[in-house]
């Protein structure tokens, strides 16, 4: 009997050794994203989104130069649900430019589309989840206003 | 003796099985020393519209819409070359292949909620059918004669009203 947990107790132990070796793994699910709707956050109103992922309404956007823009992005699933971009500490949106003079800047459950200098450019974005992206946008054409060209209406 | 029924059962149950999904075609059976297809992605061409979708490890990009009564014709490639996981480009055409040359492969195709849409093809590719507005997924596997060899992530798609 002795020797018997004598062994009991010696495969316990090979088995923690074993668990700390190969720690479990948080697998989180990928986010099952159809759209993505972005509105201004003062004002709530809806700036753009995309249709089926293939087209955006609201483009091009344009801005004037040195510009920020505060959006709220919302990712929408395909029943028509919206995804949690807050509490999903996984996920994050993130933007690509094919010219350096706009950028998007993530925050938390919102971001800031930064107009650097005046041109054009195309702007997508991501839904990343940890490693990869669960969604990538559509190319959104975005135009940057020279600033002495928005004086005036502002 | 008392378990011969297990085998014809088993057989049986196997039939059943590649019945229910389409897309699965006359299959003949592999050459011993063929060898095994590598594959890393599939990737779904709309001949109609030209939308391109395609999985990357565990997700896809891009999914399909398809209005009630309406069709979509898909062709189906795959690829053997994978991605990074930060690169969510589409893979090259140049590196696109189909099942044409492989008779021994065969591509069932089950749809999760069969009410919403309808799936007929053969290892090339098919139809997808919208019956009912609303979203489901899409199952897609590679067997090799009555072996899975590999298996998409389960593709989202949306029927419009």
């Amino acid at each position: 009997m002795p020797r018997r947990s004598s062994f009991l107790a010696l495969a316990g132990a090979a088995l923690l050794l074993v668990a700390c070796e190969h720690p479990i793994a948080v697998v989180t699910p990928h986010a099952e994203i159809a759209d993505l709707v972005f509105s201004d956050s003062a004002s709530r109103a809806v700036v753009m989104r995309t249709t089926d992922n293939r087209t955006w309404s609201g483009a091009p956007f344009v801005m004037c130069a040195d510009d920020v823009r505060t959006l709220v992005p919302q990712a929408i699933d395909f029943r028509g649900q919206s995804v949690d971009l807050v509490s999903r500490r996984d996920l994050e949106i993130r933007g690509e430019s094919t010219q350096p003079n706009v950028v998007w800047e993530p925050l938390r459950g919102r971001g800031r589309l930064l107009a650097l200098a005046p041109g054009t450019t195309r702007v997508r974005f991501l839904v990343w989840h940890l490693t990869h992206a669960d969604l990538v946008s559509p190319w959104l054409e975005v135009t940057v206003l020279p600033a002495a060209n928005c004086a005036a209406s502002r | 003796m008392r378990f011969t029924w297990i085998q014809p059962a088993r057989t049986a149950l196997l039939a059943l099985a590649l019945a229910a999904c389409g897309g699965g075609g006359d299959v003949t059976a592999p050459p011993a020393d063929a060898p095994r297809l590598e594959i890393a992605s599939v990737v779904i061409e709309d001949t109609g519209t030209g939308d391109i979708m395609f999985s990357h490890d565990n997700h896809w990009h891009g999914f399909p819409v398809v209005a009630v009564g309406g069709r979509r014709s898909l062709r189906v490639h795959f690829v053997k070359q994978g991605r990074a996981p930060d690169d969510h480009d589409m893979p090259p055409r140049n590196e696109w292949f189909s099942l044409a040359n492989h008779a021994d492969h065969s591509l069932p195709v089950v749809i999760e909620d069969p009410s919403r849409a309808q799936w007929e093809g053969d290892r090339l590719g098919g139809t997808l059918t919208g019956r009912a507005a609303g979203a489901s997924r899409i199952s897609f596997r590679l067997f090799r004669g009555t072996t899975t060899v590999w298996e998409a992530p389960p593709l989202n798609f949306t029927v419009r009203p």
